[in-house]
């Protein structure tokens, strides 16, 4: 008989030491383009992925909760999201130079996350309601993709200022095309900024308070951005800033509620 | 017998003397049929571009047949520079002439390190050797092994990485902006050298449209005719800005030619895309008072330069692991054809046998007293020796430099998993 606690404490205290592995492993890459390093890259990080979701679901099954209970859950449920997304990206742009940056945020927010257990099989009451479990995943869909578009957007404008200041060094080599960045960045943006607004209508539903206000000021940046690229062509240096404007709006003037 | 190079290249002859022995595809077909004609030569390459004409050829330990070689090949083409060819021809043997080749196709041996032309210029001389029937199994094994160590060195090192001339650094940089250039516009002012190299390197990227403004329209027109494009009038430039994502200025007019104020206005008109400038002009072309305009990227001689500089500065830094490389490769090759003279082979051929023989014994040794074990391990060892007794008689009077007889042991290598060769060639097949 296998003690599931016992269990999830261990592949949750493992997510961290996979995920800096496969960090270390994809910042080698980028700095030295080893090629059996670059080979074992995506399989460690699958190995990362897959435990993760088993962990996921194995906590799903025995707590008889999705585990969102908590702010560290859900910085956890983002960091999966980012490493999900990230093997997306790879898959289609088949560089993986982009990854130490956006596997790095992830692997913060999973030692954060490991670092606060939150192992307890009742779940407030208002995590009961189907509505509001909804607005919890939409919330952590839409942070997982703007922080993806948040991301792209530096690399972008790092890009960019080396290539405007004319100095070739490491991340001129490494870094995809800007335009390729660019698209990076927008479609991030349409995949998060549905999910936030929906998550942000949601939450109205219980209260009103500052939070959503911020939340709305963030929606009509994202938004304006969209809107701009859209209509007006605007793209490039103006959209990385309004992507990163966004999301430093979402990062430090708001926030997830806790009920655990 | 023995692998020989013979050859001059860029770095030991000028170019007055290399382009004298130069062979166009059929000179080459005919000197090599020529060689095996005339000679005891049934294996020979003949690569011969413009920097470089080498002969490899398998040739027996005869001082005047190399000699020969040299005369049919280098000498004969040049009789009035004889004195001076000799001085530029090198040689090489074996295992040495074996890992230049191998330096040859990985570009280390070009004036550009890394260089991928090569690399085809070698296989196309691997065509002509198969045409004119001197392509044997160790050629045919030679050429292989090149090839695979040109793909091999350009896909796990940056030997072939990045542009190392200003044309191909322009579009490099382009690249980085848009990715594909495909559809791309294009507007080269002037026509100047350097501007319609770098034009013409981005037309093989399929952009489109191609424009062209010159003072003088006719010049425009020519020039555009030339890469595909269509001329515009000098003084519809500003428009012409409009449509296009990448400018190219090569005019080489002591004054600005693309000013500030018309890359103002029609980035406006273009909802400020994404627009690169390149100067390949000196005097510059395009005033560096567009740096301070977003999404303009202006790069002129010095930027591209700095690329070329650093690309060839990352590709020497990976020689090295190159040259290491070759080494080994140099050393399995080698290896492989040394296992095939005869003697190697007999002795593989006897040991597999004997393994089996003793594994049988030892299987069947319980139904056997132990008084007839003795008996049965005797009978055995002279059956073997007797079943491989013709084979061993034909074999022990086989050379290696024959084709025939080199392919037959081969086959035996190969189908009975003879030593780590014959294992290592199935591996391969």
């Amino acid at each position: 008989m296998i003690d599931t606690s016992l269990l999830l404490n261990t592949l949750l205290h493992m997510l961290p030491v996979l995920y800096a592995v496969v960090f270390f492993d994809y910042v080698l890459v980028f700095f030295t383009e080893e090629p059996l390093i670059r080979r074992m890259a995506r399989p460690l990080l699958w190995i990362a992925v897959v435990v993760n979701l088993i962990y996921f679901l194995t906590y799903t099954v025995f707590f008889e909760h999705i585990p969102l209970a908590t702010v560290y859950q859900a910085l956890g449920a983002v960091a999966f999201g980012l490493a999900i997304t990230y093997l997306w990206v790879e898959s289609r742009t088949n560089s993986p130079y982009t990854a130490p940056f956006i596997l790095g945020l992830s692997l913060v927010l999973q030692i954060v996350h490991s670092e606060f257990p939150h192992f307890q099989r009742g779940v407030p009451e208002i995590l009961q309601s189907k509505l509001f479990s909804l607005h919890v995943v939409f919330i952590v869909l839409g942070y997982s993709a703007l922080a993806v578009a948040a991301v792209y957007s530096v690399l972008y404008l790092l890009l960019y200022r080396q290539m405007r200041n004319k100095t070739f060094g490491l991340v001129f080599r490494r870094m995809p095309p800007l335009e390729t960045l660019d698209n990076m960045n927008f479609n991030a943006l349409l995949v998060g900024f549905p999910f936030l607004l929906l998550a942000t209508l949601l939450g109205t539903l219980w209260q009103f308070d500052a939070r959503l206000v911020v939340s709305g000021v963030a929606l009509v940046v994202y938004g304006g951005a969209i809107a701009l690229r859209t209509l007006q062509g605007r793209r490039g240096s103006r959209l990385a800033y309004s992507s990163l404007a966004g999301f430093a709006i979402l990062l430090f003037l708001t926030g997830f509620h806790s009920f655990g | 017998m023995g692998i020989i190079l013979a050859g001059l290249s860029h770095h030991t002859a000028s170019l007055d003397l290399r382009e004298r022995v130069v062979y166009e595809r059929s000179e080459a077909v005919d000197a090599l049929k020529r060689l095996r004609r005339e000679s005891d030569i049934s294996q020979a390459l003949l690569v011969s571009t413009c920097n470089r004409t080498e002969l490899y050829a398998l040739v027996p330990e005869d001082n005047a047949l190399k000699d020969y070689l040299v005369e049919s090949v280098f000498l004969s083409r040049a009789p009035d520079a004889n004195g001076t060819m000799r001085k530029s021809l090198y040689r090489r043997e074996n295992a040495s002439a074996v890992e230049h080749l191998f330096r040859v196709v990985c570009g280390l041996d070009s004036m550009i390190i890394g260089e991928q032309q090569i690399l085809g210029q070698v296989k196309t001389a691997y065509e002509v050797s198969q045409e004119a029937d001197t392509a044997g199994t160790l050629f045919h094994r030679l050429a292989a092994r090149a090839f695979h160590m040109g793909k091999r060195v350009r896909t796990e090192t940056c030997i072939g990485e990045g542009a190392v001339s200003v044309a191909f650094a322009a579009v490099e940089l382009a690249e980085k902006v848009f990715g594909s250039l495909e559809n791309r516009g294009v507007l080269v002012v002037g026509a100047g050298e350097h501007g319609t190299l770098c034009a013409e390197h981005l037309a093989s990227r399929k952009v489109s449209p191609l424009l062209v403004a010159n003072r003088t329209l006719e010049k425009a027109q020519r020039v555009a005719l030339d890469l595909g494009g269509d001329a515009v009038p000098f003084d519809n430039m500003e428009s012409a800005l409009e449509r296009v994502d990448i400018v190219v200025g090569t005019t080489g007019s002591p004054d600005v030619t693309v000013t500030r104020d018309m890359v103002e206005r029609a980035q406006k008109k273009r909802s400020r895309r994404d627009l690169i400038l390149i100067d390949v002009a000196v005097p510059r072309d395009i005033d560096p008072g567009v740096d301070s305009l977003p999404n303009v990227f202006r790069f002129d001689m010095d930027a591209l330069q700095d690329i070329v500089e650093q690309n060839k500065s990352l590709r020497t830094r990976e020689l090295p692991a190159v040259e290491k490389m070759i080494h080994e490769e140099t050393g399995r090759f080698m290896q492989w054809w040394e296992s095939l003279s005869s003697s190697p082979v007999i002795r593989d051929l006897h040991a597999h046998f004997e393994a089996i023989r003793e594994a049988e014994v030892e299987r069947n040794a319980k139904r056997f007293v132990k008084e007839d074990r003795e008996q049965l391990d005797v009978f055995t060892r002279s059956l073997v020796r007797k079943l491989l007794m013709d084979v061993t008689k034909e074999l022990k009077g086989y050379r290696s430099d024959q084709p025939e007889h080199a392919e037959r042991l081969a086959a035996l290598r190969h189908l009975f998993r003879l030593g780590k060769e014959g294992k290592q060639h199935d591996d391969e097949v």
